[in-house]
């Protein structure tokens, strides 16, 4: 009798555990964050990453050693930014990270058609972007949050910062707002270009260009064309960085305009810019 | 002797070998499959030298990759060219025997070597070796230590018509022995030559094992081809269409017809009873898809 035989190699069905919509958006999120940073990608794509978190954290850890070796208290204060300041050094990185690493988030999948695949699963359009935004957001939050809570931790063991226990919580809370609103702020900004276009260039060229126009057109419109101060608010290059200071109790670059101004037009750019995309994608024809 | 039990390995997101199960007994048996199948990676595995990530492999009812006695009892004769290029035939094939821990290794070296027809006072190095004369010293290395089970991966890789029919006649010799050969190959008739028993991997999977003669037997979907030379070639096709014995039919030349049958042994028992009937000379019936090149294309098509 033969003993041959032939194997099935056709349509299996997974028998695995199935996770359903939550284990969906957290598969999403974590190989969002993957694709984002280039993890599992060539060394190519993993440079701009890197070059944001080292230029997020490395003043925070120069200023760590600073205020760890020089024992002399007035030169340390001098050297040594306040919290509001930081973000000042961390610009930069964010705005690199927003402009040219976030795009890689959503245009991707719309170029290849991975966005009908992801529908055809248990993720809804909401639950989706939903996963994008904590992917790119919770990144983002790793370059607003991490050095100053780098900072805030180094200062305190080294008797520098806040000495009270209820300073050391309100500075806490302070950072821990200021860093989601920043992170917000730009995880918008960045899903909104995203949004319009399917290549991340294009994204990263319209993210400048947004924080850039926003920032001159408001500056002559101020200084050159006599516009109230509070039109500065719309600069939102400078907006989220100056109202991050005034979470620190800190006026910056422009202490003309109010708190509550800037709050709102941080509130208006988040919200609207959410509303934009979430409008945008359930408009949107899926064809894979 | 050999046996793989949902054995699956995998690099990183790539899936070499996804849930392969198999028994191998004495006798040549040929891994078949196109580049790419898995088959190195599957041969690694049966000779332990990588772990699967799941499933089991036990090769002479032990772990080869727990029991190390085993290695004693296990040849492998790699594709890639790890050979010492400044040895002579005679001091690798020693050194080789050497590291099996065999009693006496010249001995052994001379009998392997005499085995793959190779001279052992050739002072010539190996790199000075023709590429067939390479593969032999491979080979002798191989089975310097008498395995109970050897592992050829590509061995008629670069070798000339010649030599090619050298090493098959060794692995005939070595399975007649009673041990275990399994040799990898994507060409298919070299593996034909090895003999008919064939494990067919495809993308990492099993797709079949056994004789490929009883593997195409297996295909019930995949009608049979078959040539039938004969004076009358329409009269027979309506003979045989009549008794429905064929599913198709089709007269190829003045006196040629091929058709297609699902029921092979109904077909024969039938088709000399109906040239009878209708008065028709058959003069030769041959089947057209029955070659192992048929059977992998079918089965790697799928």
């Amino acid at each position: 009798m033969s003993d041959a035989r032939i194997v099935d190699r056709g349509y299996r069905p997974y028998d695995g555990p199935r996770l359903g919509a939550p284990g969906a958006i957290r598969s999403l999120v974590r190989h969002t964050a993957w694709r984002v940073l280039g993890i599992r990608r060539n060394a190519r794509t993993k440079v701009l990453p890197a070059l944001s978190a080292g230029i997020a954290y490395v003043p925070a850890v120069v200023f760590v050693g600073i205020a760890a070796f020089i024992p002399d208290d007035r030169l340390r204060d001098d050297v040594l930014p306040s919290y509001g300041e930081y973000y000042g050094f961390v610009t930069m990185a964010i705005v690199v990270f927003a402009a040219f690493v976030a795009p890689e988030a959503l245009c991707p999948d719309r170029r290849s058609g991975m966005l009908g695949l992801y529908l055809a699963s248990p993720l809804t359009r909401d639950t989706y972007l939903l996963a994008k935004g904590v992917a790119v957001g919770g990144l983002l939050a790793l370059t607003t949050l991490g050095p100053p809570l780098l900072l805030l931790l180094a200062n305190t063991l080294q008797g520098v910062g806040p000495d009270d226990p209820l300073d050391v919580l309100t500075t806490l809370a302070r950072v821990v707002a200021a860093g989601f609103m920043l992170a917000a702020f730009f995880t918008v900004l960045s899903l909104v270009a995203s949004s319009l276009t399917d290549r991340r260039a294009v994204a990263s060229a319209g993210v400048v260009l947004v924080l850039l126009v926003s920032a001159v057109v408001a500056n002559v419109l101020v200084e050159e064309m006599d516009a109230p101060g509070w039109v500065l608010a719309f600069d939102l290059f400078d907006t989220p960085f100056e109202l991050a200071g005034r979470i620190f109790g800190e006026r910056g670059e422009v202490p003309e305009v109010s708190t509550a101004a800037l709050a709102t037009s941080a509130a208006v750019v988040i919200g609207l810019g959410s509303l934009f995309v979430r409008t945008r994608y359930q408009r949107l024809a899926v064809v894979s | 002797m050999i046996r793989a039990e949902g054995v699956s390995k995998w690099f990183g997101d790539v899936v070499a070998v996804s849930d392969v199960s198999f028994a191998v007994g004495p006798g040549v048996t040929a891994l078949l499959g196109p580049n790419g199948a898995g088959k190195s990676t599957l041969l690694r595995l049966l000779c332990g030298l990588a772990r699967p990530s799941r499933g089991q492999v036990e090769v002479l009812g032990g772990d080869p990759r727990e029991d190390l006695s085993l290695f004693a009892r296990i040849g492998l004769v790699p594709q890639q060219e790890g050979l010492f290029e400044a040895h002579t035939p005679l001091e690798f094939t020693t050194l080789a025997a050497r590291l099996s821990r065999v009693p006496d290794p010249e001995a052994a070296a001379l009998a392997a070597l005499d085995t793959v027809a190779i001279d052992p006072a050739s002072p010539k190095p190996v790199r000075a070796l023709s590429k067939g004369n390479r593969q032999r010293v491979k080979i002798a290395a191989g089975i310097v230590h008498q395995p109970e089970v050897l592992f050829l991966d590509e061995p008629l890789t670069g070798l000339d018509p010649r030599q090619r029919r050298v090493i098959i006649d060794l692995v005939h010799r070595l399975g007649e022995d009673g041990r275990c050969v399994l040799v990898s190959s994507h060409v298919l008739d070299e593996v034909e030559r090895f003999g008919s028993r064939v494990l067919v991997i495809a993308q990492g999977r099993l797709a079949a094992e056994g004789d490929f003669r009883d593997i195409r037997a297996l295909m019930d979907d995949r009608p049979h081809r078959l040539r039938v030379t004969t004076d009358a070639p329409h009269r027979l096709a309506a003979g045989l269409l009549d008794q429905a014995v064929v599913v198709g039919a089709a007269v190829t030349g003045p006196a040629q017809l091929e058709v297609e049958t699902t029921d092979a042994p109904a077909f024969r028992r039938t088709i000399a009873v109906v040239a009878r009937e209708r008065d028709v000379r058959l003069d030769e019936v041959v089947p057209l898809d029955d070659d192992l090149d048929s059977v992998f294309r079918y089965l790697v098509g799928r």
